[in-house]
């Protein structure tokens, strides 16, 4: 739905520059109506760049990865989160050996097979769900997470992709 | 009048200890039952016949039965990185906005915020997995139909299209957490007692988001959130609905100050319900560091 719409009017993009031009009066007339009255001024917030800084690079994990075991031993298993990307419909996705070995005397097709993520099967993705807490289970919602596509599963009995019941 | 000997007795009980359950102990006539071995002679104790279970020598969790492990073989990427200062954003697409507005949940007459979001009781977010608000998601944007003046922490070029094309505006705010936290849950945060906070300028990574006009944020020029809308009519072609003319002009064009995070009350005052007034500072102390940015 939402990807349709886009795709209908990409065509009738205009360019930014054009746009400017051409409404300039418009805006003159509604420039000194709008937002004069209703935002209060008590405060005065100055910003002097608004460049994107990167975060720094240090390996922050707030919650545990430890899981008891049936003789209650704490268990540690750092590298499942490492190495895996849980989905909030249960499967995990990882890496693949040997992506970055020798790619010179590989073949193309094969040079980009070994860089995609690929899906772990059934009885890896049970055996990683014990080796982690279940608060690395939850959804987790980032807004530019280029995994959002994959984060919900259709055509599954167990995860049906009709609407919710809507009164 | 009591003896002296009641009278020492009682005053002697008043300087004793309260009774609690640090020193009290069982009477010493009370019979316990005593302990029986109910499975008798057993010598197995229910861990069934010779194996893994009854010598308990399980596998340990992921051993997978000798072969080489997963965990070793599967290269390692930083899926989680940053996992601890990384914003979240909890969905609400459009269709449930909808759908609140239909069942009277939230009022259209008045601003919609966070806190009306909330109050609606069909969504709830977590301070402390860092939750920052709402990320309104462009699911039903055909079907939407309300004009609204909406203030949401996170949005999507098409929902702002949506919005303005019934004639709303839309506004994206940062709240940091202490706030978050008032605007959850106005009345508890009033129970307390304490002074409204001021909302922080958000973090360094988000500035170019919430000062940018495209995606409507709060704290970008007026004037260029003007030629924006405009152009994004022109985008999507529909036909921009006059704000001039129209009788909930003020409503539409109602905004909080960046430092503000509840409409008609500013920082620093508090908020008295035991005898239902505001308490408003005069200290100029006080003022000038409820007025500033930080």
């Amino acid at each position: 739905m939402a990807a349709s719409l886009v795709k209908s009017f990409a065509g009738l993009c205009i360019q930014a520059r054009n746009v400017v031009a051409l409404t300039n009066g418009v805006y003159n007339l509604k420039k000194n109506v709008i937002f004069s009255s209703s935002m209060r001024q008590f405060s005065a917030i100055q910003i002097k760049s608004t460049e994107q800084k990167s975060l720094s690079k240090c390996r922050l994990h707030t919650s545990p990865m430890s899981m008891t075991t049936p003789e209650l031993k704490e268990w540690r298993e750092q590298r499942v989160i490492d190495r895996f990307y849980r989905l909030p419909w249960g499967a995990w996705i990882r890496t693949q050996g040997g992506r970055k070995k020798g790619l010179y005397k590989r073949r193309p097709r094969i040079r980009w097979k070994l860089q995609q993520h690929i899906f772990c099967n059934y009885h890896q993705n049970k055996l990683l769900d014990k080796l982690v807490t279940p608060k690395w289970k939850e959804p987790k919602y980032f807004v530019d997470s280029p995994y959002e596509p994959y984060s919900q599963r259709t055509n599954s009995f167990w995860h049906p992709n009709h609407r919710k019941f809507y009164p | 009048m009591a003896s002296k000997v009641t009278e020492q007795a009682l005053n002697l009980i008043k300087a004793m200890p309260r009774v609690a359950l640090n020193n009290i102990k069982p009477l010493p006539y009370t019979a316990f039952k005593k302990k029986v071995n109910r499975q008798g002679n057993r010598k197995k104790k229910g861990r069934g016949d010779k194996g893994q279970g009854a010598r308990g020598t399980w596998d340990p969790l992921g051993y997978e039965g000798g072969q080489h492990p997963l965990i070793d073989t599967s290269p390692r990427e930083r899926y989680y990185a940053q996992y601890a200062v990384r914003r979240q954003y909890p969905p609400v697409s459009l269709l449930e906005l909808q759908r609140l507005i239909d069942l009277n949940r939230v009022d259209v007459s008045r601003p919609i915020d966070i806190t009306s979001i909330c109050n609606t009781g069909l969504y709830s977010f977590h301070i402390s997995k860092n939750h920052f608000g709402v990320n309104l998601t462009d699911e039903g944007c055909d079907q939407f139909a309300a004009k609204i003046n909406l203030e949401v922490q996170w949005t999507s070029e098409l929902v702002i299209a949506a919005i303005e094309k019934n004639g709303g505006t839309i506004t994206t705010r940062y709240y940091d957490p202490p706030c978050l936290a008032a605007l959850y849950d106005p009345l508890t945060f009033f129970k307390k007692g304490q002074p409204i906070p001021k909302c922080k300028v958000p973090p360094q990574d988000t500035l170019a988001y919430y000062s940018d006009p495209n995606f409507r944020g709060y704290l970008a020029d007026p004037e260029k959130v003007l030629e924006a809308r405009e152009k994004l009519a022109q985008k999507y072609g529909y036909k921009l609905p006059d704000l001039k003319d129209d009788p909930v002009k003020e409503m539409l064009l109602m905004r909080k100050d960046p430092l503000q995070i509840f409409y008609g009350l500013e920082p620093g005052w508090v908020v008295n319900l035991t005898e239902k007034c505001i308490l408003k500072p005069k200290d100029e102390d006080y003022l000038r560091y409820y007025h500033t940015a930080y």
